[in-house]
């Protein structure tokens, strides 16, 4: 309806729309679908979380104790931050704010490098510890850090996890100072005691039967998450140097509605994605 | 756009001839509207503060105020716009209460008498921008606010021993009132077309076909599942 003005000097209307309006609705219609789409797409990983927690509830129970918390808590907040200033770029737009919406973008793409740094801390521990997906899982510790040693893998074999053949290492008591203490001496035992008074057995520190399903879904979902993430960076990047050129403004922001549209569904992804992972009791 | 007038129309109120591009006023002229001395624009302000708090993904009526104070700040915005400033400008144009507060006596009689709500599509088109609805920054801020209050509100309540399904029922609540102020606030679907409300439901509908089904029959197999060991000793 508001083309009548708008048209006649408006470059960015493609020439199969009526309008600016048309162009608009047109758009974030398609977007819309597009997001349906995701939400699709994720259910099948959500599915797969579903049932396996499902049958194997003592699997999640022991598992999502190697993850932390702290590192969860923390992207969250990024992200909520980082959907904070798409809606902003968004505002900043409509409002022909120039340098409040390349601000608003740059934080957005900071937020997201930010949020996949913390991601990289997180693999980088869980493929040290070898707590990863598949028949490669094989952790050297359990969640509480006491040592775990493995039986090797059969050359060009899936390491097959024997619990009976596991050896649990307990590492050389400690003073509450951090200097080791003398081996059989009464403090030394004293604190094996104190260590081993939660578990009934060492096997049950050891991982549950299964366990490695927990982070093939893990793995999964926060890597199919990250994808997107990344495909959030590239999207933002190149809004970035359009913003930049000056190409957006109260009649024409199109991309940067359907752009931060796409962001807050990633956000809002990983606001199911944290408790689901990492906030099991 | 036409979406979000014909809410504004419903409002049996004068001002209601909201140029939506200009409802982004709204967070400074909240002090406008205390200023104009209605008893209703202050409830309708103190609605909207609600809806930006935790409970509005519930509070549908404090919603449907939150439009009437919009489209009333619209009436103050859309004043300023004519004196060529405030409108382009950023929103501290008007720096001090007591200009504002002339600012919006000076603009009360004007929507009743110059604009009606017959008038709204002319009125849009004399303007000819306004694509979409401009979130405010207070529901910006407030949204932002309520989903970190939730985050560290989830954090601390899985360190409650609630029993591990109850516990699972109360991280999925919060997650859920999450996602439902990033989608009514942040994705703009309090304002936006009903449609795209529909579109993004039907996506949710269908995945909750998709996990019911598999729910069905999936504990039916678990005597194929093979471990590579039986359970340990």
């Amino acid at each position: 309806m508001s083309h009548h003005t708008i048209n006649g000097h408006d470059a960015h209307v493609a020439h199969h729309f009526d309008g600016p309006q048309h162009q608009f609705d047109s758009g974030k219609l398609g977007m819309w679908t597009f997001l349906a789409q995701e939400i699709l797409f994720f259910s099948a990983l959500f599915v797969a979380y579903i049932v396996f927690r499902y049958n194997h509830p003592e699997v999640f129970a022991y598992a999502h104790k190697y993850l932390d918390v702290k590192y969860g808590a923390i992207n969250t907040a990024v992200l909520i931050f980082s959907s904070l200033s798409a809606a902003w770029a968004v505002r900043a737009a409509q409002k022909n704010q120039q340098k409040l919406l390349i601000a608003c973008l740059l934080t957005t793409i900071l937020c997201a490098f930010a949020f996949l740094g913390i991601k990289y801390v997180e693999y980088k521990h869980k493929f040290h510890i070898g707590t990863v997906y598949g028949c490669n899982f094989a952790p050297s510790e359990t969640p509480n850090g006491t040592k775990i040693d493995w039986p090797e893998a059969p050359k060009g074999q899936c390491r097959a996890l024997k619990a009976s053949e596991a050896k649990i290492v307990v590492e050389p008591p400690k003073a509450a100072d951090g200097t080791p203490l003398e081996p059989g001496s009464p403090e030394a035992l004293k604190a094996i005691a104190e260590a081993d008074k939660n578990s009934t057995s060492r096997y049950s520190q050891l991982p549950p039967p299964n366990t490695s399903m927990f982070f093939s879904i893990y793995f999964a979902m926060t890597g199919l998450h990250g994808i997107h993430v990344l495909a959030g960076i590239a999207v933002f990047i190149w809004l970035l140097v359009r913003a930049i050129k000056g190409h957006f403004s109260e009649a024409y922001f199109g991309p940067i509605d359907f752009a931060a549209l796409y962001w807050h569904i990633v956000d809002l992804i990983w606001i199911y994605l944290f408790p689901l992972l990492y906030l099991i009791h | 756009m036409s979406d979000h007038n014909d809410k504004d129309e419903k409002h049996d109120e004068p001002e209601t001839d909201a140029i939506e591009q200009e409802e982004t006023e709204s967070e400074e002229s909240s002090e406008e509207s205390e200023a104009s001395d209605t008893e209703e624009s202050e409830d309708e302000q103190s609605s909207e503060d609600a809806a930006s708090s935790e409970d509005a993904a519930s509070s549908e009526d404090a919603a449907s105020s939150e439009d009437a104070a919009s489209s009333e700040d619209a009436a103050y915005s859309e004043d300023a716009a004519s004196s060529e400033d405030a409108a382009s400008d950023e929103e501290l144009a008007a720096s001090t209460k007591e200009e504002r507060a002339k600012e919006a006596k000076a603009s009360e009689p004007e929507p009743t008498s110059a604009h009606n709500n017959s008038g709204d599509d002319d009125h849009h088109d004399d303007h000819g921008h306004g694509l979409s609805h401009i979130a405010s920054r207070k529901v910006l801020l407030g949204t932002f606010g309520a989903l970190m209050v939730l985050t560290v509100l989830t954090v601390t309540a899985t360190s409650v021993d609630l029993g591990s399904s109850m516990n699972l029922l109360v991280a999925m609540i919060v997650a859920t009132l999450k996602a439902g102020l990033v989608c009514l606030f942040f994705m703009h679907l309090r304002y936006d077309k009903v449609m795209h409300t529909v579109v993004f439901l039907t996506a949710l509908l269908f995945a909750l076909l998709f996990v019911s089904f598999s729910l069905m029959d999936s504990s039916g197999y678990q005597q194929d599942i093979v471990w590579v060991e039986e359970a340990a000793p």
